[in-house]
């Protein structure tokens, strides 16, 4: 009681920070590392606010991420960003005591009540609300990071409010890992951390020489704008993790939005279209910025917020109950919801590189976004038929690869043309092994995703030529390959020259493949001399049994690949006094190749 | 004609002259609360606003214009020939919650503007190291923490001032600062914690070898003991980066060498956490690499070998991390031959 009257007595009511003081009410979302529940404020009358419980268990490495969010949440002020009140560990959670907004993230509203998208005239007032807490945050030298219908949260009377910034990045906040230069100015700041949730993610962040910068916030902000209009964002009938892999390797023509509902009643205006393809534009810097989008025609005569109250919220069913429901149809949301919920913390966000996207086409018309992948070859179908292929591919393959790498060491081994499952490390060495147990349930899978692809390589090329996109036909796979290595030439002016070395490595190469291969195929015999029968159990635990076993035998196996590097260095100094190129360059280059085959097998 | 309608921009050192002119004006007005006065401090107010988001602009640049050396150097010097940062930190407290941002962003800039490839805001810096006092003092009023905070971490980049705060009554205070309720607050005081004793390689030596027994007593105590999980953990972690650390050998030869030492450090690596278990794993190895154990220590293990080895066993972690796997091997094997001496 005495509390509550010191309360009132200052106007600025803060906010107590133990947990006793709070009775928690209602859970009212969830995500990978963090809860969200309604709770009471006892000693404040018990009013009503929003608690974020993260778990620091969860967010192993990322404390300063916790630190930075919970500091934006107190530092940043502007009515269009939710503020946090305050925060303090329980345990091992961080609990983060938030305004309750009481019509939910914008993502809960669209899925229960507007499955097909809203109308225009509420997507202008709430991107104009959007507009504005970027504007601001950019002016305070912030980076969202993370914009998407989920984390626009709406209150009763309309107020429309971004939130979570666990995976924001400040100019002001130092921090080693993100950026390249922590000082730099507001112009030349560049952030080259993956951070975000894939379907909103600008392709500058997920592949770019020079990294990102706040143009990445426009990005995601048109994609939310498609998310709104058509109810979610492009590309999301594709489950996030696989199927942007599946993408890569399907040569999928991923044109969003399937016919049935496209659009029947669905007419955009003009300046809508405009607006949202200029956030699209491939190129960061052909973006406008948040200040420029606010004086777009679009947002003339744009409504004010009790427009949302009585078309949007008016017979909403509460929060609570529909994150009810949302657990209702679907019983395990915590392991499967990863993007939807208002609270997805950065373990939803930050993933592995995993693919470059050469462009993006926005189709203004059908207002849809189509990907342009230098890729246009399924590979899977190919490996069976092409045998004569496969070396040269997968050479190709490790070239790749070790672009990557140079890139991004942290994200050599998420990089494969051959696997679903992007993140099973010891997957990635499959093609290689070949000839090992594995091969059994290589091809089976390989099978196996072939039936599944071929519906949707058929649908898609449907879609691709009403869309009116180029379609590249299963018979030109050659072309395709071609453009391939073409498109892998031109990722960096350096692997131009790399790749061009390759190419005359080729034979070298080669034979080595051959020669690790012949080894492998004797470990694999060894292996399969021991374990025998059983090898088609776990295959997971198997393969991790098989592994430890395997360490064993890879080191000789290293031993003879480091004479056969030294009997290939000797070979390509020879090659390389006929040949101009600088031959010391060439020996890195082999030994990152080959060391990578190692490593992989691991 | 032109001049009339278009003052020309002033230059840096006059934008700096003229904050520090308002800052005087606001330190001597600041509590008098006479009615007439109220509307033109507020006129003033606003004024300064917008003059320290321009010395901000200056030293950033904006989205349009990269920072142009000359005039930060100009800047930085017009604000250091003065007092200019004790009018800006005590008057703080008065600006509002934006200009308090620019303002500590300037404060934190200035920091690493070089003039004739001199740090002049080092040489301020030590002539008043009092400052330090204010900025430190700042953990207390939870409405200045994360200002005062963000200063105070850019201030002790330099190794004279982080040698002053290291030596001073202050270092003692971190020990509650970084356990406050408020999380925004104590997180922030840990990273500078971390900071101090992080940075300065051959300074955090000279401390941790000076001030030894206090320091670790309280270590030990307050932190690794501490009820607090965020506590526990940060400590963990920042003692294994001390004790690591090539220039710190000394004071972790004597830290491994302690038998309450190992008691703490095998309570956390019991821990539910695993975040601490892993951490602790990193100091505890030291304690079994350490070659010349002192036989408290090598009693301490042998009594319980079994449990250990049997622990080690099952400890693993989630990624795929050989020097991990390696280092705990290297700790099986030794703990596995220890004998028992007398």
């Amino acid at each position: 009681m005495a509390s509550q009257v010191h309360q009132q007595e200052t106007n600025m009511p803060s906010y107590p920070l133990d947990p006793t003081s709070y009775k928690i009410l209602q859970k009212i979302g969830n995500g990978v590392s963090a809860t969200v529940y309604k709770a009471a404020c006892l000693p404040m009358n018990s009013s009503i606010v929003a608690i974020k419980a993260i778990d620091l268990e969860r967010s192993r490495a990322n404390l300063d991420n916790v630190r930075r969010e919970a500091k934006a949440m107190t530092l940043l002020s502007h009515p269009n960003i939710l503020k946090a009140h305050c925060s303090f560990t329980v345990d091992h959670y961080l609990w983060v005591v938030m305004p309750f907004m009481s019509a939910g993230s914008l993502h809960s509203i669209i899925s229960s009540s507007f499955p097909d998208g809203l109308n225009e005239t509420s997507i202008a007032v709430v991107l104009k609300e959007i507009l504005n807490a970027l504007l601001y945050l950019h002016d305070q030298g912030h980076l969202h990071r993370d914009i998407k219908a989920g984390n626009i949260l709406v209150d009763s009377d309309g107020s429309v409010k971004l939130t979570d910034f666990g995976v924001s990045a400040s100019i002001h906040e130092p921090n080693s890992s993100n950026s390249s230069s922590c000082f730099s100015s507001s112009m030349s700041f560049m952030l080259n951390e993956l951070a975000g949730t894939p379907y909103w993610m600008a392709p500058e962040v997920i592949h770019s020489h020079i990294g990102y910068s706040f143009k990445a916030d426009i990005w995601s902000f048109g994609i939310t704008a498609l998310e709104l209009a058509h109810g979610r964002p492009p590309l999301s009938h594709l489950p996030p993790w696989k199927s942007l892999f599946m993408r890569i390797t399907n040569r999928l023509r991923p044109c969003d939005y399937e016919k049935g509902k496209k659009d029947k009643n669905k007419k955009f205006s003009k300046n809508f279209r405009d607006m949202v393809a200029s956030c699209l534009a491939t190129d960061p810097l052909r973006r406008p910025n948040a200040g420029k989008l606010l004086k777009h025609s679009f947002f003339k005569n744009c409504k004010n917020v009790d427009f949302l109250v009585k078309n949007m919220l008016n017979g909403l069913p509460p929060v609570e109950e529909r994150y009810y429901r949302e657990c209702l149809n679907f019983p395990d949301q915590s392991a499967a919801n990863i993007d939807g919920n208002e609270d997805d913390s950065e373990e939803a966000g930050p993933v592995e590189k995993h693919r470059r996207i050469s462009g993006w086409n926005f189709n203004e018309e059908a207002f849809q976004l189509v990907p342009v992948f230098p890729t246009e070859r399924s590979v899977d179908s190919n490996v069976a038929k092409e045998a004569g292929f496969f070396k040269e591919e997968s050479i190709d393959k490790r070239e790749q690869r070790r672009i990557m790498r140079n890139e991004n060491p942290s994200a050599e081994s998420s990089f494969s043309f051959w696997e679903g499952e992007a993140q099973d490390r010891t997957t990635v060495d499959e093609p290689i092994t070949g000839a090992t147990q594995e091969g059994e349930h290589n091809l089976d899978e390989a099978q196996h995703r072939t039936t599944v692809d071929e519906p949707i390589i058929g649908a898609t090329q449907e879609e691709v030529t009403e869309v009116g996109v180029d379609v590249i036909k299963s018979g030109e796979e050659r072309v395709a390959m071609e453009e391939h290595i073409a498109a892998i030439k031109s990722t960096a002016g350096e692997a131009i020259r790399r790749t061009a070395l390759a190419a005359k490595m080729m034979p070298y190469l080669m034979t080595l493949l051959e020669s690790l291969d012949d080894q492998r195929l004797a470990v694999a015999n060894l292996i399969f001399e021991i374990k025998g029968e059983e090898v088609v159990i776990s295959h997971q635990q198997q393969l991790q049994h098989a592994v430890s076993r395997l360490t064993l035998q890879l080191e000789k196996e290293k031993t003879k690949s480091a004479q056969l590097e030294r009997e290939l260095e000797v070979l390509k100094w020879k090659y390389a006094e006929k040949d101009r190129d600088d031959p010391s360059e060439d020996v890195n280059e082999t030994r990152t190749a080959t060391d990578s085959n190692t490593t992989n097998d691991q | 004609m032109k001049g009339l309608f278009k003052p020309k921009p002033k230059t840096p050192a006059e934008l700096v002259r003229q904050t520090r002119d308002l800052l005087i004006y606001l330190d001597l007005h600041s509590s008098s609360s006479a009615p007439g006065k109220e509307a033109k401090r507020e006129d003033k107010m606003a004024e300064l606003s917008k003059l320290i988001r321009e010395l901000k602009s200056i030293l950033y640049g904006n989205s349009e214009s990269e920072p142009v050396s000359e005039a930060c150097a100009q800047l930085t010097q017009e604000f250091f020939r003065e007092n200019t940062l004790r009018l800006l930190i005590s008057c703080l407290p008065t600006l509002s919650l934006e200009t308090r941002k620019d303002a500590t962003q300037v404060v934190a800039n200035l920091q690493r503007q070089q003039v004739h490839s001199r740090l002049i805001a080092s040489d301020y810096l030590e002539a008043n190291k009092d400052l330090m006092d204010t900025l430190i003092s700042g953990y207390e009023n939870p409405d200045l923490a994360l200002h005062y905070g963000a200063m105070l971490r850019e201030c002790i980049r330099h190794q004279t001032i982080a040698r002053y705060v290291l030596e001073s009554e202050h270092m003692k205070k971190f020990f509650d600062y970084i356990q406050l309720p408020n999380f925004d607050i104590a997180s922030d005081a840990s990273a500078t914690f971390k900071e101090l004793l992080t940075r300065h390689k051959s300074t955090v030596a000279e401390f941790l070898t000076k001030n030894y027994d206090w320091f670790f007593a309280e270590y030990n105590s307050k932190l690794l003991e501490s009820e607090n999980y965020i506590t526990r953990r940060q400590a963990v972690k920042l003692l294994g980066d001390m004790l690591l650390d090539r220039a710190n050998a000394g004071v972790m030869m004597r830290y491994v060498s302690s038998k309450d030492n190992l008691r703490i450090l095998m309570n956390l690596l019991r821990e539910s956490s695993k975040t601490i278990q892993l951490e602790a794993f990193h100091v505890f190895k030291l304690f079994a690499a350490n070659q010349n154990k002192p036989p408290e220590i090598v009693s301490i293990l042998v009594a319980n070998r079994s449990k250990i080895l049997r622990f080690f066993g099952n400890f693993k972690i989630d990624k795929e991390d050989d020097q991990f796997e390696a280092d705990k091997a290297q700790v099986i094997k030794e703990i596995a031959a220890l004998e028992p001496r007398e």
